[in-house]
């Protein structure tokens, strides 16, 4: 019995090609996190240390209300099929919860840790580099773990789009009405899901046993 | 010593005096200091008390511009603060706050050595001097400086709090309620501790604080803020007699005699005449001068210990400052004014034989502090 299940599994795992596609399904994953680190950060502690800030997140709070598989339909005129707009979907997708913690990390630093920051002469920008962008970073990793779980699903959303992928396993399964297929890409997806959700998860506890603010 | 690689843009190494000159801000439109002039000479501390709301923060905060006044000048050896970029104004004095500041996420001795890592002094310095401070306000180096500040006793983090005030070797230091949060045994402990390590510093010190218990001890001076304004100046004792004709006065210490209950019968019952007096802290008879502290101490059953010292007899003029039955402990304050030694008892017959000069009942000390009130 188990015998067969495995040997179902391996051979709907050769016949795909899943190791090829889970390769490409985590480089997109990893593309668009990268992308959103280097994006939502700078984004966040500007809206965190400017008084124009709110707007960003105005503009990314209108982007979230999009369904997200409308957002990527959306896309195609503008980037084509595959894994651009894949990747951007994501990206936008996933900025608000890194920009928007990280503004609210900077922003609600005890006041008196501020206080004593300019009482020792320090200049803006100690304060920002000594105090409050550490003291934000567990929330920072709170809103990346986020925009890991929703990358993670808009990822696997692309493969609809021609994104390759997990998802695009997932999609022939559905299409040929192949039920081993789609058990097989559904529950590994939901197993990459778990582990990165897991490993985000460690990594915020990390930073915020390192800089958590116990009061 | 030099500390500060900057310290060059700092134009004063010590404190000759600090004028506040007709200082006035208001926030929403209410006053918070209001005319308020005062001139604190260099090496003293200064206590400033007052009721919540009576200004004492905000002109802390106007002299190391924090809060920039609306009117008038705060004058550091005659130079306006105002005339000296913030960042270095700031750097040339410490700073101690009631929440501590301390950053959480830095270790001890990164956050006592934190003024010196902006003033970019070499680590080696900074971890000797950083051990030297801890070393001041009594924590172990070896012990302490790589622990977090969660990992401190409320008190102990005040005492960190204290080192990295004093990392840069400031000639002013600004405390803030410094120990206003802790527990008021543990108070009284830090406040002698205090006392020890300012006598090291020899620098000047202002000190908010709403405790006129605190005040009384820890001043040389003490200034009593009332809405904004100065109401009055001068020495402990100085005050303690002012306070027979100033209501307001002798309102904010009688708040203290009734807190501290000191008219209930657990003096007169744990007394023993066989116990009486006095620990003084360093005193010889030459040493006594006015003002000089002399602290009671009873233990737990309400005697009192030590000996009495040489220099209390008959003829040094003494007020009881305070007297506080939950800490067991009284504070004498020399006085130039008057001829008699007060001690605090209600029992006449209790101090026969002893040799301490008039024995002044506890009523007649609550008259000769307030008045014929009590």
């Amino acid at each position: 019995m188990i015998a067969d299940i495995i040997a179902d599994i391996s051979t709907v795992w050769v016949k795909y090609n899943l190791t090829t596609l889970t390769y490409i399904h985590l480089t997109l994953f990893g593309t668009a996190i990268l992308l959103i680190l280097i994006i939502g950060l700078p984004l966040g502690i500007f809206a965190g240390i400017s008084p124009r800030g709110s707007l960003f997140i105005q503009i990314l709070n209108i982007i979230e209300m999009i369904p997200d598989i409308a957002l990527l339909l959306l896309l195609i005129p503008i980037t084509g099929i595959g894994a651009a707009p894949t990747i951007a979907a994501a990206v936008l997708y996933s900025l608000l919860p890194v920009v928007r913690n990280t503004m609210t990390g900077l922003t609600t630093i005890r006041p008196e840790l501020i206080e004593i920051g300019e009482a020792l002469g320090m200049t803006g920008r100690e304060i920002l580099r000594i105090i409050r962008f550490p003291l934000s970073l567990p929330l920072v990793a709170g809103g990346i773990r986020t925009a890991v779980v929703y990358s993670m699903g808009i990822v696997t959303l692309g493969g609809i789009i021609g994104a390759r992928g997990l998802g695009a396993a997932l999609q022939a399964g559905i299409t040929r009405n192949n039920m081993t297929l789609i058990l097989v890409t559904g529950l590994w997806i939901g197993l990459l899901a778990v582990c990165m959700d897991t490993i985000a998860g460690s990594c915020e506890r990390y930073l915020s046993r390192r800089y958590g603010d116990q009061r | 010593m030099n500390f500060l690689s900057e310290k060059n843009d700092i134009p004063w190494k010590y404190i000759e005096s600090i004028h506040l000159d007709s200082l006035t801000k208001s926030f929403n439109g209410s006053y918070a200091v209001r005319d308020l002039s005062l001139t604190i000479q260099g090496g003293e501390l200064i206590a400033l008390i007052g009721a919540s709301g009576s200004g004492k923060t905000t002109t802390l905060r106007m002299i190391n511009r924090l809060i920039e006044p609306d009117k008038g000048v705060v004058l550091i050896n005659n130079i306006p603060v105002r005339s000296i970029e913030p960042r270095v104004l700031r750097r040339s004095m410490g700073y101690v706050i009631q929440q501590t500041g301390l950053l959480p996420h830095l270790t001890v001795s990164a956050n006592i050595g934190l003024p010196l890592t902006i003033a970019h002094t070499p680590d080696d310095e900074i971890a000797r001097r950083v051990r030297s401070l801890l070393s001041l306000v009594r924590l172990d180096p070896d012990t302490f400086q790589h622990r977090k500040p969660a990992e401190l006793s409320g008190g102990q983090q005040q005492r960190v709090g204290l080192a990295r005030a004093l990392a840069t070797d400031p000639p002013l230091l600004l405390m803030d309620e410094p120990f206003g949060a802790l527990d008021p045994l543990l108070r009284r402990e830090l406040q002698k501790e205090f006392l020890e390590i300012k006598k090291h510093l020899g620098i000047t010190i202002i000190f908010v604080t709403h405790d006129v218990h605190e005040a009384f001890l820890l001043g040389d001076r003490v200034a009593l803020l009332h809405e904004g304004s100065l109401h009055a100046l001068g020495t402990p004792s100085d005050l303690l007699l002012a306070a027979r004709n100033d209501p307001l006065l002798s309102y904010f210490i009688g708040d203290t005699r009734l807190s501290y209950s000191i008219t209930t019968p657990v003096i007169s019952l744990a007394l023993r005449p066989d116990e009486y007096l006095i620990r003084a802290d360093d005193m010889k008879s030459e040493a006594i001068r006015s003002d000089h502290r002399v602290i009671l101490s009873f233990d737990e059953n309400g005697a009192l210990h030590g000996s009495f010292p040489d220099c209390l007899q008959s003829t040094v003029p003494v007020a009881v400052a305070w007297y506080d039955t939950t800490m067991h402990q009284a504070v004498l304050l020399c006085t130039r004014t008057g001829s008699r030694v007060l001690v605090l008892h209600d029992d006449p017959g209790a101090v026969q034989g002893k040799d301490i000069g008039h024995v002044i009942l506890l009523d007649d000390i609550m008259q000769f502090l307030f008045g014929s009130e009590s």
